[in-house]
C-alpha cells in the first residue's frame, strides 16, 4: 500500500512547526540556524511528496536547488556568526541589539 | 502495508528527534539530533521514489552542512549557551516572548489544519510520468493523415514514414481517430495509463486502412546495456513473415529464425537484445527464399526501444503509377530514465533548468566569497630582525606578556613565578 501524499504533507507540517518553534524560542544563534534548516527540510519533504503526487520531476529539481541554496546560506550564516562572536564574544541573540532604534 | 509501517516509524523518529533537538541543553546534542531527523527525511525520500535526492540529502545535508555546524559549535565553544533560554535575564527583557511564539505557532498549525481539512487534494498518488502517444503513418497511398484523440486534433499532416513525435496526454481512455487525405477514417480505442507509451501504426491501402496499437509501454528496458526490439507486420501482400538471421554468407547452415510467423497486423514479442549491429532479413514465411527486405547493419543502441515496422512503399520506377516495394520503418524511442533517478534528474537539470543551475552556481560563488570576506582577519606581517634567535613569534608574545618585557634570547627568559605559570593561557 502506498502512503498517501496527505501523510507526508502532515509530517512536513509538524516538522516545519517544530522548526518555527526553534527559531522563535531559541536564544543561541546556531540553534536558530539549525531550526531554519529543519524548516527547509520540512519544505523539501512536502516538495518531494507533491512531485510524486503529480508524477513530475520539477518538485525534485526544486529540492535540489533548495539544498544548494541551503548550503550557500549555511556558509554565509556561520561566517556571520563567527564574525559576531569575534566582536561580541557571544552568540546569544538577545545581546545582539546594537541596531535597536 | 509495509510502506505505511515504515513511514509511521521513520516519521515518528524524525519528529521525536526534532523535538529533542529543541529540548536538549547541549548544542552538540542538538546538532546530532538534527542529523537523525535529516537521515529520516532521506529515508522518506527513498519511499517517495527520489533515490537521487536521498543520496544528496545524506551527503550534502547530513554530511557537509551538519559537519560545518558541529565545527562552528566546537570552534566557538557554544555548546552550553542553551542555558540563556531560561535565564531570568532573558525573560526580563522579553516578557511576552515565549507566549507570543507559542501563540504564533498555534495559529500556524490552526491555519494549515483548516486548509488541509478544507482542500480536497484528490490524493491518489500517481508515480509515473504522463503517458505519451505517438502515431506512425505507414500506409503508402493515403497521403498525409490527421490524428484526433477524443475529437481533439493532436497531430496533423503526418507524412508517410516520418519518425513519430510523441504527444503527452493526460491519463484516461481515448478514441484515437486517423483521418487520411485519401480514404475513410479509422479509429481505435486506447487506454493511456501513467508511465506508459503507446504507439499506433496505420497501414494498408486507402480502401482498407487499418490502425493498430503496437507497442504498449515501450519505454521500459529491463536490462541495462540492451535494447528492446519489436517487429510489426504491416505488409498485407504475404500471409505471414519471418525475421531471419541468415548468418554469414559463407555458411548457410547457421540460419536462425529470430521471429516466427507474423501475420499482418500482428506484433511480435519483445526481444531484449544486446547493443551492436544486426543483419537480419524479413522473409516470406511460406517461402523463406523470398527475401522481402534486408536490415543491413542496423545499429541497436542501449537503453532504447526499437519498433521495426515492415510495410510497403510506393516507388515510381517509370511504370504507370509505380510499384509497391517492401520497406522496414524503424522507430527508435529512448527509454525514459527511471523517475527520480540520477539520470532523470540530470536530464531535467541540463535541459529545462540549465539557467537556474547557472544562477545557483553564481550564488554559491558569491556565498564562498562572502564567507571569506566575513571571516577574514587582517594579519600584520611579522618582520624578522636579523641576528636574533628565532623563537616563534606567538610564543615570544606569550612570554613577553607574562614577564612584562620583550624576550630576545633564551637566557633572558626568567623563571616564571607560580602565579604566572598557573595563569590561564592567553586567548581564553
Amino acid at each position: 500500500m502506498v502512503v498517501q501524499t496527505e501523510a507526508y504533507v502532515l509530517l512536513s507540517m509538524v516538522l516545519f512547526t517544530l522548526g518555527v518553534f526553534g527559531v522563535l524560542l531559541k536564544r543561541n544563534a546556531i540553534l536558530v540556524f539549525m531550526s531554519v534548516e529543519l524548516m527547509l527540510n520540512a519544505a523539501n519533504l512536502a516538495l518531494v511528496a507533491f512531485a510524486r503526487h503529480w508524477g513530475q520531476e520539477g518538485g525534485q529539481l526544486f529540492v535540489f536547488f533548495v539544498i544548494t541554496v541551503a548550503a550557500a546560506e549555511v556558509a554565509v550564516g556561520l561566517a556571520l556568526i563567527v564574525a559576531i562572536f569575534r566582536s561580541k564574544q557571544s552568540i546569544n541573540i538577545d545581546e545582539l541589539h546594537q541596531m535597536e532604534g | 502495508m509495509t510502506e505505511l509501517v515504515l513511514f509511521g516509524l521513520v516519521g515518528l523518529v524524525a519528529v521525536f528527534a526534532a523535538v529533542f533537538m529543541l529540548l536538549s541543553d547541549n548544542a552538540v546534542h542538538s546538532a546530532l539530533f538534527l542529523i537523525v531527523t535529516m537521515g529520516c527525511i532521506a529515508f522518506l525520500f527513498l519511499l517517495l521514489n527520489a533515490p537521487f535526492l536521498a543520496m544528496i540529502q545524506i551527503t550534502v545535508y547530513t554530511g557537509a552542512i551538519m559537519v560545518l555546524f558541529l565545527f562552528v559549535i566546537m570552534l566557538l565553544g557554544a555548546e552550553s549557551l542553551q542555558a540563556a533560554d531560561s535565564s531570568p535575564e532573558a525573560s526580563k527583557r522579553f516578557p511576552w516572548y515565549t507566549r507570543t511564539a507559542i501563540a504564533l505557532v498555534a495559529a500556524l498549525l490552526l491555519i494549515v489544519g483548516i486548509v488541509l481539512g478544507q482542500v480536497n487534494l484528490d490524493l491518489q498518488p500517481n508515480t509515473g510520468a504522463a503517458p505519451q502517444l505517438s502515431v506512425l503513418n505507414a500506409a503508402p497511398d493515403v497521403g498525409m493523415v490527421d490524428v484526433y484523440a477524443n475529437d481533439d486534433l493532436i497531430a496533423s499532416g503526418l507524412e508517410f514514414g516520418v519518425d513519430p513525435v510523441a504527444v503527452t496526454l493526460p491519463e484516461g481512455d481515448y478514441t484515437v481517430r486517423v483521418e487520411p487525405q485519401n480514404g475513410a477514417p479509422v479509429s481505435v480505442d486506447v487506454t493511456l495509463a501513467s508511465g506508459t507509451d503507446q504507439t499506433l501504426v496505420d497501414y494498408g491501402s486507402p480502401d482498407a486502412l487499418q490502425l493498430s496499437v503496437v507497442a504498449a509501454d515501450n519505454d521500459t528496458v529491463s536490462e541495462a546495456r540492451s535494447a528492446r526490439l519489436m517487429f510489426f507486420d504491416a505488409f498485407p501482400a504475404v500471409d505471414a513473415i519471418q525475421v531471419v538471421d541468415f548468418g554469414s554468407e559463407f555458411d548457410a547452415t547457421d540460419t536462425r529464425v529470430i521471429v516466427g510467423d507474423l501475420t499482418p497486423g500482428q506484433v511480435s514479442e519483445a526481444l531484449i537484445w544486446e547493443e551492436g549491429t544486426i543483419n537480419w532479413s524479413f522473409v516470406d514465411a511460406s517461402d523463406t527464399t523470398n527475401v522481402l527486405f534486408n536490415l543491413n547493419d542496423y545499429a541497436i543502441k542501449r537503453e532504447r526501444s526499437d519498433l521495426i515496422v515492415l510495410t510497403q512503399q510506393r516507388v515510381f520506377n517509370g511504370t504507370e503509377g509505380g510499384v509497391l516495394r517492401p520497406l522496414a520503418l524503424p522507430i527508435s524511442v529512448e527509454a525514459r530514465p527511471a523517475y527520480g533517478g540520477p539520470r532523470a534528474i540530470g536530464l531535467a537539470l541540463f535541459t529545462n533548468y540549465v539557467m537556474v543551475f547557472q544562477l545557483l552556481a553564481l550564488l554559491l560563488l558569491a556565498a564562498m566569497v562572502g564567507a571569506i570576506v566575513l571571516t577574514h582577519r587582517e594579519v600584520k606581517p611579522i618582520t624578522q630582525r636579523g641576528g636574533r634567535r628565532r623563537v616563534s613569534r606567538p610564543l615570544v608574545n606569550v612570554i613577553a606578556s607574562q614577564v612584562g618585557h620583550e624576550v630576545t634570547s633564551e637566557a633572558a627568559v626568567p623563571e616564571l613565578s607560580e602565579s604566572a605559570a598557573n595563569a590561564a593561557p592567553v586567548g581564553e
